[in-house]
């Protein structure tokens, strides 16, 4: 078991080599696996669709929990993010894995915190286990290509830099680019009691 | 009973068939997207927890036994069709109830109006009073006397059904439930009995819902259940056009056993088996409010999952004394009613109140009571300063824990520095009376030190006086304070990698996450634990 054990990881240490030179994606993606699409309601209304996101910029999908404490100190930044880059094109989604026991208390938790992006809740798991999240908060950073750019789990003061400066890289990536035509559909305000 | 627990890998071949299928099924899927003509999308995800511990239980025997717990997901997609299997392993030094099997498996058909999902899956009726089936990710379990790492998921196999026309919602599901309470290592064949249900909802008004739900479940091929639900939540305000201020409100009241005639009587007598849910909440500007309800007879199923009103606390001594929800047996009927109301207030400056009073009049063979009040101020940015400080008090009692008083209290602050450093100091103490033992307490002390992208660094400390975690030996009148000490590396090895090295002496009890409450064995000595995701 060892060996098998061992295998595996060097294994995986080397699929996690240098990331491909290659901008498409792969059958084993590495850098650029593809997003897992989605179409789920927000909690203050309205339709969050994943394709329809991507097609006005990158999205931001930000797995929290109301019982997550470092969801506490990383959610205002995850804010932050979206309020200094919504105007150039990043959306930022908030997906609670709060089950029903806590169901109710998400959305009060949210106007807590002062979140203004759209949140969903994850009712059946079923995004938690198509983006196999082991840990909150883990936040992905998709591409307009639907491509995963940048993954991160856990929090610690200061990781939202190395995040935004992702953000700000394919923003400027696609500020070169002629935008889609795809309409983009009222993004629903998670807090409109706020 | 559970037939011969200590069985070992021979004992593998009891196990079904179809999971060892598992592999070829999902080999002939990646074959197939290797065949699949060019321009179509495939797209293969690895994700895996490895946890290896060296060290033993507190007071017990052996005293070094190595562990090396193994789990792997593959997810094969393409375009509309979906393929995966889950991988687990576990292997220790005793070579007692060691396994590798293929726990899950599934494919899946996915498209705009239509889901159909063969093999393992998790679905939801309602707020999950008459079903829900669920995993605890990055969650691994150990149980004392049949020694097996696993991890907890109770999931069905068979099959999922789901379809979306206009505002109608249906869902459909057959198939037999994991308990989630053995490992794949134990004789026991982990998906028992026989579940199958469905709910039917409508969407209208932006975010209202209706539906209706049941579920009929077979155990043993002997016993037979069957329930029904029915469900509505609406905001009025948002109905009636307001947006700046939100009133969602939400009820579903089940039955076990009933005629539909019955169940629109929703009678709530103890004599009737029966689950009623309500809550309410509101958002207004800085103020926010929840409020629930919950009177429950009969309803402790093993496969649903009713909301249990008690606060889910992120504070390390609060949530190890979570009260557990039992929602009930039937003859003689026990159950729980009661009402949480949490309230929440943006203050001027960064800061936050929180303030929480839940209290469950248990219906027992001897009635009790478990009542809580919470409050916690969080302070952001302190006088302008790069620290962060929280801090609660808690204050309750529990019959089911034997705990007549308690209460709590405690803070932390957080100290940045350069935009990447961080240093955290956390206190926490809680003062307690359980029934027949007297007054004990707990304190812990932590200090945690991090860089962004690196990772992190803690120590604790625990101090108990409580009788439970006395050493078996000690003849010394009165209770001796046991220590725990610790020390837990985080760090962000790759873009793909994330470890955890624990160290020390690990406190055993109850532990709740995502709503969840499971045993933690206690330990000392050293864990690693390696996540990767490809």
């Amino acid at each position: 078991m060892i060996r098998f054990t061992l295998a595996l990881l060097i294994l995986s240490l080397a699929i996690a080599g240098p990331a491909p030179a290659a901008e498409s994606p792969s059958l084993l993606g590495g850098n650029r696996a593809l997003a897992p699409g989605f179409k789920v309601k927000a909690i203050g209304g309205g339709t969050v669709e994943l394709d329809t996101l991507r097609a006005h910029g990158p999205v931001l999908l930000d797995f929290w929990a109301t019982w997550c404490k470092p969801c506490l100190a990383s959610l205002p930044e995850i804010e932050a993010l979206h309020r200094r880059h919504r105007a150039r094109g990043l959306t930022v989604v908030g997906v609670s894995i709060d089950g029903p026991r806590n169901f109710v208390k998400v959305r009060p938790f949210a106007s807590r915190l002062g979140l203004s992006y759209p949140i969903v809740l994850d009712e059946d798991g079923r995004l938690q286990q198509n983006y196999r999240v082991l840990a909150v908060p883990t936040t992905f950073l998709v591409a307009r290509d639907g491509t995963i750019r940048k993954v991160q789990q856990g929090y610690r003061p200061g990781d939202t830099a190395a995040l935004e400066a992702a953000i700000d890289e394919l923003l400027a990536a696609d500020a070169s680019q002629p935008a889609s035509t795809d309409s983009l559909g009222a993004v629903p305000d998670s807090t409109a009691g706020r | 009973m559970i037939p011969s627990l200590a069985a070992g890998v021979g004992d593998r071949s009891r196990l079904r068939p179809p999971r060892r299928r598992a592999g070829l099924a999902f080999a002939l899927g990646l074959a197939a997207s290797l065949l699949a003509p060019a321009g179509a999308t495939a797209q293969l995800s690895i994700s895996n927890l490895l946890e290896a511990q060296s060290g033993n239980l507190p007071f017990r025997t052996p005293k070094n036994r190595t562990d090396l717990y193994e789990q792997l997901n593959l997810d094969l997609a393409l375009t509309s069709l979906r393929f995966g299997v889950r991988f687990e392993s576990d292997q220790n030094s005793e070579e007692r109830r060691t396994y590798r099997a293929f726990t899950q498996r599934y494919a899946e058909w996915n498209d705009e109006r239509l889901r159909v999902r063969i093999g393992n899956f998790y679905t939801i009726v309602g707020r999950g009073l008459v079903h829900r089936s669920f995993e605890l990710p990055g969650v691994v379990l150990d149980k004392d006397g049949a020694r097996s790492k696993y991890s907890p998921s109770r999931d069905l196999d068979g099959v999922l059904a789901e379809g979306r026309a206009g505002p109608f919602t249906a869902v459909l599901f057959d198939g037999k439930p994991n308990g989630g309470e053995f490992s794949p290592g134990l004789a026991v064949d982990r998906y028992r009995g026989h579940l199958s249900g469905g709910e039917l909802s409508a969407s209208f008004l932006r975010t209202a819902r209706a539906g209706v739900g049941f579920v009929r479940s077979t155990t043993n091929g002997l016993m037979h259940q069957e329930l029904g639900t029915g469900f509505a939540g609406i905001d009025p305000l948002d109905a009636l056009g307001v947006r700046n201020v939100a009133l969602p409100l939400y009820v579903e009241y089940a039955q076990i056993d009933r005629s539909f005639e019955e169940w629109v009587r929703l009678r709530t007598s103890d004599r009737v088996p029966h689950a009623l849910y309500a809550s309410s909440g509101l958002v207004w500007g800085r103020f926010a409010l929840s409020a629930e309800w919950k009177d429950y007879v009969g309803f402790r199923l093993g496969t649903n999952d009713p909301p249990s009103l008690v606060r889910e606390h992120s504070w390390t001594l609060l949530n190890r004394n979570t009260h557990l929800l039992d929602a009930g047996g039937i003859d003689p009927p026990s159950g729980e009613s009661g009402f949480q109301i949490e309230g929440s207030l943006r203050l001027p400056a960064s800061a936050a109140l929180v303030v929480n009073f839940s209290r469950s009049d248990l219906l027992r063979f001897s009635p009790g009571r478990f009542e809580e009040r919470f409050v916690e101020l969080d302070l952001d940015a302190v006088a302008g300063l790069p620290i962060d400080v929280s801090t609660f008090y808690d204050q309750g009692e529990d019959s089911d824990l034997l705990i007549t008083e308690r209460d709590g209290f405690g803070g932390a602050a957080t100290v940045r520095a350069r935009d990447i450093y961080s240093a955290t100091l956390g206190f926490e103490r809680v003062n307690a009376t359980r029934e027949f033992d007297g007054p004990f307490h707990d304190v812990l002390l932590t200090g945690t030190v991090a860089r962004a992208g690196w990772g992190s660094l803690s120590l604790s400390w625990e101090r108990s006086t409580d009788s439970a975690q006395e050493e078996p030996d000690d003849v010394a009148p009165g209770v001796q304070p046991r220590h725990f000490v610790a020390g837990v590396l985080n760090a962000q090895i790759s873009e793909h990698h994330d470890l955890t090295l624990f160290a020390g002496e690990r406190r055993g009890g109850r532990a709740c996450t995502a709503g969840t409450c499971y045993e933690v064995l206690p330990f000392e000595g050293v864990e690693m634990r390696l996540t990767s995701r490809f």
